[in-house]
């Protein structure tokens, strides 16, 4: 599996790119200067060639002349010394070989043969024959081309070293300095500098980064600072936030006390009110003349008003404290109604009115507030009877799949279209002079609103003026929680 | 004609007078025997010395003991803890009414007194002890 060979460094880099150049410049010197040498190093053996049969024929004329045949051996022998010369023939005026001498391990093939006339003086004494071994100058060459080739690649590799030392210093380590200086720079080490003060861009660079080092340190450290500054002002936030708390806590179980105080305080010299002007009215104290029992009667009256407005007060000012608690449970409709019926059948009886319920008989149960629901239900039978005066009532409840419906008609002197929404209003009290006559404290709609509406249920009233109203409130079902 | 409440003690436990008063005619005129307590001390004292059928505890007592620490007490003298406690109170907070169910108190009468609905009370209460008596 052939893996691709990745230069990580920018020294590999430029390494690498050193050697390749100096391996170019060696390639394509080396084309060259082999060129070079082949042509000058030919040409001198061209002329050297013929030189040196030039000066052979040369010296060897007055020898032949005197016909020094020994003499003309010895020459060529001594010629022969020369390591291009291969052989030489010597031959006569008649083209007949006078002498020969020759090299051992020759072979023809690598010869070239220069012929000369031997002359002087415009007069041939014979002509002569050298036999110049080009294995000699081949070897030349060749020597020659890889000695310069050899000198040139060591002069390039010394300069590229140093080229490449240079280039090191200046730049790759600066780099190196600069990179590891980096990266040892985190959130924690903001303090560190690069340590780089050259004149060139990479001091210019480092002198930046230093720069921007230290900008960012000195907002690390303001950052900080505000951090801090900031915590320092939560926690005593905080601890303002703690005491207003308590004392807001403090404030509100001053109030429930308050409230409950009143509670007390309020309806006890009622006790006594109600209950004295009770006790002579049944004529327990003796007995009383008409009068007497009619003035007795209005006192009693008015102090049992008076104590339903206190109950009313106080029920509104506990819900608006939010400390009205419910509580939670499961009761039977028949329950319910039991509670409630009794006491509203005899109101009814006394104002000959008739008072008739229905439910399904396999009625589920509801989990709600059991006591308020049946405040709210006294409250609705309750004005139901109060505002009828001849007819009926009836009270119907039913089960949907969301929740309990409770709706009480009568046929009493019913409620104005444009009062159908205010009546559940603290304090209002609807109509004209026509029933000025029915006292009540306008409080408890207003109560019986806020006790269904606090359950999540609805409470609305439809009616036709003269014929009658239909009250009517939800339960919505809850999932009773798991015990 | 007997009268429902003959031979009947019943202690009343309140620190206002006049609605002790008005307790001891209710109830006198129905025949029965009504002592009267004005503190948490002196209803521990009369329950043990006059054995009542019953007692109506006022839960508000002004001083040490209020009306629900001396329900707690007389309910832990043997003698005395099958007597009926009907607490007394204005307030109409199911939280108060469970807490002196939780204490020992048979039941409950709200003030103001309904002074028709309180001898019915008694007498049921009374009932109600001398049969499981």
């Amino acid at each position: 599996m052939k893996r691709k060979l990745r230069i990580r460094t920018i020294r590999g880099k430029i390494l690498l790119s050193i050697v390749i150049v100096i391996v170019l410049c060696v390639v394509f010197s080396a084309f060259i200067v082999s060129q070079v040498v082949k042509d000058r190093l030919g040409e001198k053996y061209e002329v050297d060639k013929m030189a040196a049969t030039e000066s052979l024929s040369y010296s060897l004329a007055p020898v032949l002349d005197l016909y020094d045949y020994k003499q003309v051996e010895r020459i060529i022998t001594s010629s022969l010394t020369y390591e291009n010369i291969a052989y030489i023939t010597v031959f006569d005026r008649g083209g007949i070989l006078i002498v020969s001498a020759a090299e051992q391990n020759v072979s023809s093939e690598d010869l070239d043969i220069e012929k000369y006339n031997i002359t002087s003086n415009d007069r041939v004494f014979g002509s002569i024959e050298v036999g110049f071994s080009r294995k000699y100058i081949d070897e030349q060459i060749q020597t020659t081309t890889v000695a310069l080739i050899s000198g040139l690649a060591g002069f390039l590799i010394l300069v590229g070293l140093a080229l490449f030392t240079f280039i090191n210093r200046s730049v790759i380590n600066p780099l190196g300095v600069f990179t590891r200086t980096v990266k040892e720079m985190d959130s924690e080490n903001l303090a560190l500098r690069v340590n780089i003060h050259s004149e060139d861009e990479l001091g210019t660079l480092a002198g930046s980064f230093n720069r921007m080092a230290g900008d960012l340190e000195k907002s690390h450290r303001a950052l900080k600072k505000a951090h801090s500054e900031l915590e320092l002002k939560v926690e005593e936030r905080t601890k303002e936030l703690v005491e207003i708390n308590k004392q807001l806590i403090g404030a509100s179980k001053h109030k429930s006390q308050f409230l409950a105080n009143m509670s007390h305080e309020l309806r006890t010299p009622l006790n006594s009110i109600i209950g004295y002007t009770k006790l002579m009215l049944d004529g327990l104290e003796g007995d009383i003349n008409e009068e007497q029992q009619k003035d007795l009667q209005t006192v009693y009256t008015n102090s049992k008003h008076l104590l339903e407005l206190i109950n009313g007060l106080l029920d509104l000012s506990r819900i608006e404290a939010g400390k009205t608690v419910l509580s939670y449970g499961t009761f039977t409709i028949s329950d319910l109604l039991s509670e409630v019926i009794p006491a509203i059948e005899q109101l009814a009886r006394e104002k000959g009115l008739t008072l008739t319920y229905s439910m399904a008989p396999n009625i589920g149960h509801p989990y709600a507030d059991q006591a308020k629901t049946k405040q709210v239900l006294m409250n609705i039978l309750g004005n139901a009877v109060k505002f009828t005066n001849e007819g009926s009532i009836k009270l119907n409840v039913v089960e949907t799949d969301k929740d309990f419906a409770f709706s009480v008609t009568d046929t009493g002197i019913g409620i104005k279209e444009e009062d159908l929404g205010v009546i559940f209003d603290s304090f209002k009290q609807v109509g004209p002079a026509q029933i000025a006559g029915y006292e009540g404290t306008g409080l408890g709609l207003a109560i019986s609103k806020q006790f269904i509406e606090m359950q999540g249920g609805r409470i609305w009233a439809e009616s036709e003026l003269g014929k009658g109203s239909t009250f009517t409130f939800t339960l919505p079902k809850k999932k009773v929680a798991s015990s | 004609m007997e009268k429902e409440g003959a031979g009947k003690k019943i202690l009343v436990v309140d620190d206002r007078e006049d609605s002790r008063r008005l307790v001891w005619k209710v109830l006198g005129y129905r025949g029965y025997e009504v002592i009267e307590a004005g503190t948490g001390e002196d209803a521990i004292n009369m329950a043990q010395s006059e054995l009542p059928a019953l007692i109506l505890m006022d839960i508000r007592l002004p001083g040490g003991i209020d009306g629900l620490e001396a329900t707690r007490r007389i309910k832990a003298i043997p003698q005395l803890a099958h007597i009926p406690i009907l607490a007394m109170t204005a307030s109409v907070r199911p939280e108060d009414m469970h807490q002196a169910l939780n204490e020992g108190c048979s039941g409950f009468v709200s003030k103001p007194i309904d002074i028709d609905e309180l001898p019915k009370q008694v007498a049921e209460h009374i009932a109600r002890a001398s049969s499981t008596a």
